[in-house]
Order: structure tokens, then sequence, then C-alpha cells
């Protein structure tokens, strides 16, 4: 699975745009909320200082009986406008004024004062004493001549600027309004005021806010994105190389966090998956190394017992496969000739598996063959090969054997049993052999093997084979069984047309079971053989010195190799070498034998004529026009051989070709 | 083995099935001998042959040097050519 690449952003960049983010929306916030707290704390203030102005004013009036002398003695009047003006300057009040309201509806003043000089002046001329204003009255006017004569606010926004008024009424004894004082406060003096302290507190705050900034990102990169940074370094390195030093990069600090947490549990991890990785390393390198000494004793083993093994010559037909279904097994099968008229082949099951098993079957069967070999009787020699086997049996491990012996000029076939399965006599109505049981080797030292014998007509011989064969299961458990060994000889007999061949009953069977068995897993070794008589009168070895002699030959070797290409440039082989003896060698008497071991095939020829070493011979390059009167088969047969061996023996040619199968 | 012979005109087609081996090679030498007078082009048809053994080689050099030359092989397997070629002969015998 691929990743698209996302675009990097790092935790510093995104908590420093939240912290903007944050930042804006506060000012934002303070901004708004202040400016309605301003105004309102604005208004506050201005009405505090009209009313204490008033309040002033009202004092400066002093005792009401001088009241009236205000309309007659200008004098005072100037006195009065002088504390008014004194009163507006240190208060900071615009316009201060005495008057009166006549009629209900205009104003007529009595005394007007600003803070300004300019201004003074100017409403001194325009509202100077006696002169009358028709504006409406304002709310707040009405109001005290309605009787609030603790005096009212109103905030008025017109062409004399921003100011708020404070109404006081100045009353006599008796609660008659004599005059009314009016205080003009200008707010956007003290606006001006509270919004220069704004600026400055908020100044204040940004350069705070920016510290904090600072310190806080230093506290974060250093606490937070250092750490995680050099964690992630140090799990790309460990990613990386699978390894990874345990101090490099780490951090040292004082108080533990939930960063400390990652990087202990981190080192735990690390720690541990390199322990696996060492673990399984080890692991690995002891299986391989297993898996190669097992490797070895198959190979030792399959030089010991071949995958595959064939003898043919005139007479009998033998042929033997193992197939293990593990490594090594314990299965073994042997075909070797005991003089020129006998064949042995032995066929044993040893039990248990692996290296142990192919060991001790190792011993039985080459001491088997080296009893047998050196003339023991069967008896004899499985007895011989218990005894041994049981003086030093540590493992107690035993093997069942079964051994036949055909004698290729009479087909007496002489047997004996030691616990193995009863072979099927190979005929045209196949049937178990009935052979005494026997008693495996290995089991005790003093058993008694009993030697039978039977005499075999042409086309007849002997099945053996190990349980593998008959307790092969398939997918739903049922076993192979003896029937189907039986029923499956008998079809492959009948359909041999008596040509039966050992190679091909063999390979039927371990097919047959393959079949069956499906997708089950083999859980056995499948090893079986062949033996069967092909006498006929006389010794069939040696061939007649005509071309026509061939066709026995051909038909035992495509009887062994079955028909293809390979199979057909073995027989060119052949037949040129033949054909040579025939043409040119004088003999009067040729032999031929063939083997399989393995994957390869050999074929002897053996005649009595005159000497001819065809491996070493010269050949004679020849011209394409001299090319019909022969001379290439030679040079096809080697062409068509991998190897030729060439001897002269007792008086005898004898050339073996080996072919690769 | 099994030889057919077809005449066409001064053109004759044997067609070679089976096994052409040691024993077979004399019936194909006969067949040339009795090859019909005014015969001037012979045509080896090989597509059904399985074997040849170095008898059966000799007598396709003999049906060149009859024919002096006039002779064209043809449908040869690739296992029956490989034994052509290791015998040298099809660098002089035209297949087809």
């Amino acid at each position: 699975m691929t990743e698209k690449k996302k675009r990097r952003v790092s935790i510093l960049a995104r908590i420093a745009l939240l912290f903007s983010v944050a930042v804006i929306i506060s000012f934002a916030l303070t901004a708004i909320l202040s400016n309605r707290y301003l105004k309102e704390s604005a208004a506050n203030q201005a009405k505090e200082v009209a009313e204490v102005a008033a309040t002033a004013v009202l004092t400066s009036i002093g005792k009401q009986d001088n009241f009236q002398s205000l309309y007659t003695d200008e004098e005072y009047r100037d006195e009065l406008h002088d504390t008014f003006r004194y009163i507006c300057q240190s208060a900071n009040i615009r316009y201060l004024y005495l008057y009166t309201i006549e009629n209900g509806d205009s104003r007529r003043y009595i005394i007007t004062a600003a803070q300004d000089d300019e201004e003074d002046k100017k409403m001194n001329t325009e509202f100077g004493f006696g002169s009358t204003n028709t504006t409406p009255l304002y709310e707040s006017e009405l109001e005290v001549l309605g009787g609030d004569y603790d005096g009212t606010h109103q905030f008025i926004d017109n062409a004399y600027g921003n100011v708020c008024m404070f109404i006081i009424p100045v009353l006599d004894d008796d609660d008659n309004i004599l005059a009314m004082i009016g205080v003009d406060y200008s707010m956007e003096s003290i606006l001006e005021i509270a919004k220069e302290n704004r600026r400055s507190t908020l100044l204040r705050g940004v350069i705070v806010i920016a510290i904090a900034y600072v310190i806080a990102f230093t506290l974060i990169r250093t606490l937070v994105v250092k750490p995680i940074g050099k964690l992630s370094k140090r799990m790309e390195e460990f990613a990386h190389y699978k390894s990874i030093e345990p101090e490099r990069n780490k951090r040292r600090t004082v108080f533990d966090d939930e960063i400390t947490d990652i990087e202990k549990s981190f080192d735990i991890m690390t720690a541990d998956i390199t322990k696996y990785i060492t673990d399984i390393e080890k692991l690995t390198g002891e299986r391989v190394q297993a898996k190669t000494e097992l490797e070895v004793a198959r190979n030792i083993q399959f030089g010991i017992v071949p995958m595959e093994h064939s003898v043919s010559g005139n007479g009998y037909d033998v042929y033997g496969c193992e197939y293990s279904a593990k490594d090594v097994g314990g299965d073994f099968y042997d075909i070797f000739e005991l003089d020129d008229s006998r064949i042995c082949l032995v066929e044993g099951d040893v039990s248990g598996k692996g290296v142990s098993a192919a060991l001790f079957m190792v011993m039985v069967k080459t001491t088997l063959k080296e009893r047998l070999s050196a003339g023991a009787s069967l008896k004899e020699a499985l007895c011989s090969v218990n005894r041994d086997v049981c003086a030093s049996n540590p493992e107690n491990m035993f093997a069942t054997v079964f051994c036949a012996v055909l004698d290729k000029k009479t087909g007496l076939l002489r047997y004996a049993n030691a616990g193995h399965n009863p072979p099927v006599f190979v005929k045209e109505k196949p049937e178990f052999m009935q052979v005494d049981s026997g008693i495996a080797i290995g089991l005790f030292d003093d058993i008694d093997i009993e030697e039978e014998e039977l005499t075999l007509k042409k086309g007849e011989g002997i099945f053996v084979y190990t349980d593998g064969i008959t307790e092969a299961i398939n997918p739903v458990k049922e076993q192979y069984g003896e029937e189907r060994l039986i029923g499956n000889i008998a079809n492959e007999y009948a359909d041999s047309n008596n040509g039966v061949n050992a190679r091909k009953i063999t390979s039927c069977i371990v097919d047959t079971v393959r079949e069956f068995a499906g997708e089950a897993e083999q859980f056995d070794d499948m090893t079986c053989a062949t033996l069967l008589f092909e006498h006929d009168e006389g010794d069939k070895t040696e061939l007649t010195l005509e071309l026509a002699s061939f066709d026995s030959v051909k038909k035992t070797i495509l009887n062994s190799l079955g028909d293809n290409e390979k199979t057909r440039n073995t027989i060119l082989a052949c037949e040129e070498m033949f054909a040579n003896i025939v043409f040119y060698s004088g003999a009067d008497n040729v032999r031929f034998s063939c083997e399989r071991v393995g994957s390869t095939y050999s074929v002897t020829f053996s005649d009595n004529g005159k000497p001819f070493d065809p491996v070493r011979a010269k050949l004679k390059e020849k011209d394409f026009e001299e090319l019909d009167t022969g001379g290439m088969g030679i040079k096809l047969a080697r062409m068509n051989s991998d190897e030729m061996l060439y001897s002269r023996t007792d008086d005898r040619n004898v050339l073996t070709m080996r072919f690769k199968c | 083995m099994d030889i057919k012979k077809t005449i066409n005109g001064n053109e004759a087609v044997l067609t070679v099935t089976g096994w052409l081996d040691t024993q077979a090679a004399p019936e194909l030498h006969t067949e040339l001998e009795n090859l019909e007078d005014g015969v001037e082009k012979l045509v080896l048809d090989l597509a059904g042959l399985e074997y040849i053994s170095s008898s059966g080689v000799r007598e396709v050099v003999a049906a060149y040097k009859k024919m002096n030359g006039a002779l064209v092989v043809k449908n040869t397997s690739a296992g029956i050519m490989s034994i052509f070629k290791a015998t040298g002969i099809d660098k002089k015998i035209k297949f087809e």
C-alpha cells in the first residue's frame, strides 16, 4: 500500500496558528467590550463631574436672598462669571450657564461661561445676560421643571459638540425654581483620554502577550517539540538500522512527563525487538544449518536408496522407487545381482522417521547386502543382521524387511519375511502372497525366520511395498487400502497385454496412490518395487548377430523409459553400436543388459569380436559424397549418449553407454 | 516404417512414416532403385518420420546423389533435423 505524501505542518506551527487565532479573537472581544465599558464609564465620570460642578455653582451663588441682585448688579454677575469660568477650567467643563425658563418654552440667560477664552467671549456675545434661546427644551430641562429637583442628565451630540448636560434648579426656601444651572461637560475630551488610556493599555497588552508568546513557544519547543523530534529521529534510526545506541539522541530530564513515558516505552520496545531479531536470526541460522544437514543426509540417502532403480536384462525386470514424505525417511529397497543368474530384491521399513531412522536403515541395508553377497541364505542373512542389530540398539529401533531372490534360469523365487507386509503376487489375477509373517529385525536377538519358495511363470512376479502405499489417505481420511492395490495391479496387468513391465506396474501404483491422496499431505514414505520374471527359453541376454535382434533391445528400452524424443536418441545410440557389432565385429555372440539407477540409465553390450574401442577410435572426417557408405554411426552414438565406457574383458568388448533421464 | 510414392509428371514424392532404422533402411534403398525413369525431381516428405538411424541418413545421401542434387526434404521434425545436422548433410541437401 502506498501512502500519499501529505504536506508537512510542524506541531509548533500549528500551536502558533491556534494561539494567534485565540489572541485575535480575545483582542476583538476585549475591544468590543471595552468600547461599551468605556462609554459607560465616560458617561458616569461626566455625570459626576457635571454634578460636582453644578453643586459648586449652587454653592457659589450662595444665599438665595442675593439672587435677585444678579439681575441688577453687574459686578456681582462678573464676579460669578469669573467663578464659573474658574470652575469650568478646573473641572474641564465646556459650558456653564445660569438661566431661567420663561413661559415654559424659552431660555433667558443670566450668566454664561466657557472653558475656552475665545468661546467664552463668543458665548457672552451670543448668549449674554438677558438673551433668549428658543431651542425647544431638552428632556432633562422638562424633567427638572416637572419636579426632579436633584438634577437630571442628558447626553447631547449636536453642533456645539458631544456633551453631557446636567441641569439642576436653583430653588428658594419654598422650593420654587428661581433659575436653572446648566453644565455641559465635554464628552470628547473624556473620550479622548479614555481612548488614550485604552491605546496604552492595548499596547501594554500586546507587549505582554508577545513576551508570553515567546516564553510559551520557547517552553513548548524545549519541552515538547524537541523531545518529540529527538524521539522521532531515534525511531527513524531504529527503523532503518534495526538497532540503536541506547544513549544516542537521548534527552536528560529533571521531571517525568508524557513524553518521558513514550521514550521509556520506546526503549523497552527497541530492546524487545532487538532481542527478538537476534533470537530469530539465531534460530533461522540454526534452522538453515539443520536444513542443510538434512539435505546432505537426504543426498547421502539418495545415494544409498536411489529414488528410482531398475535392472533389466533378459530373464528379469526389476524396478524400485522411493518417495520420502520428510527429508529423510526409514524406508528402503535394494536391488542387486547375487551372481550371473540370481537377482535379489530387498524391501524394508524402519520404525520412526528422520535421521536416526535413516542411519538405522543404512546399517540394516548394508549389512544385509553384505551377508547375502557373501553367500548367506536369506534366512541366515536376516538372522545374522538381527543379531548384530540387537547387540547394539540403544534407541530400540526395529525394521521390517522382506527379501527375495529370483533365479532367472529357473524362475525359482526364494523369499523370507521379517515382519514386513506380505507382497502382492503379480499375475493375471493378483493376490497377496501367503508368507510367514516373521518378526521385525531389532526386537529380539533370537528370532527364527522362515525361508520359503515359489516358482514363477513367465510374466509373473512380486510387488513389494511399505505401508505408505496402503495407508495413504485421501482428504476424507479414507485409506488407499489393500483392495485398491490388488485392483490397480490387476488393471495394469490386464492393460499391458502380457507385455508386463516392472516400471509400469510400480509407477501405476505410485500414480494411483497420488491421485487417490489428492490434496491430502503425504504423511508416510512411499517405497515400492516390482520384480518380474521374464524368462523364456535359453539365455536371452545373448542376442543373435542379426539386426532383428535389436527389436527386443528397443522394446526393453521403450518399456523402461517410455516413448519420447530423449528415449529415441537413446535407442539411436544403442542401435548404431549394435549395428556396428553386427556388421564389423566378426563376433558370434553379443550380450545385452540395461540398468537404471536414479536418473541414470545404462545399457551394456558385450561381444566376443575383434577388439575395438569405439570410445577412443579416431573417426575419419568423411566428405559428403562418401557419406552414403556409412561412418556416421559411432559419431551419432557418441553424440546421443551422456557417457561411453569401454573395456576389453575376458576377450570381449564390453561397451556401456549411460544416459541421463 | 511405411513408404508411399506419388508421381506428378517428372516429380516423385516419397512419404516416409514411422521408424527408419537400420532394418528398415534397405526398403527405402529399394524404393530409390526402382524409381521410374523420367523422374527429374525427388521430394522426401518426412512429416510422419519418428526416428532415423545412420543407415537412414545414408539413404537420404544416396537419393541426393542419384538425383544429381534434385532432392528436396520437407516437413522434417526438430528431432530428426538435429540428427541431419549432426551428420552435416544439412549443408548440401535442401530442406523445406
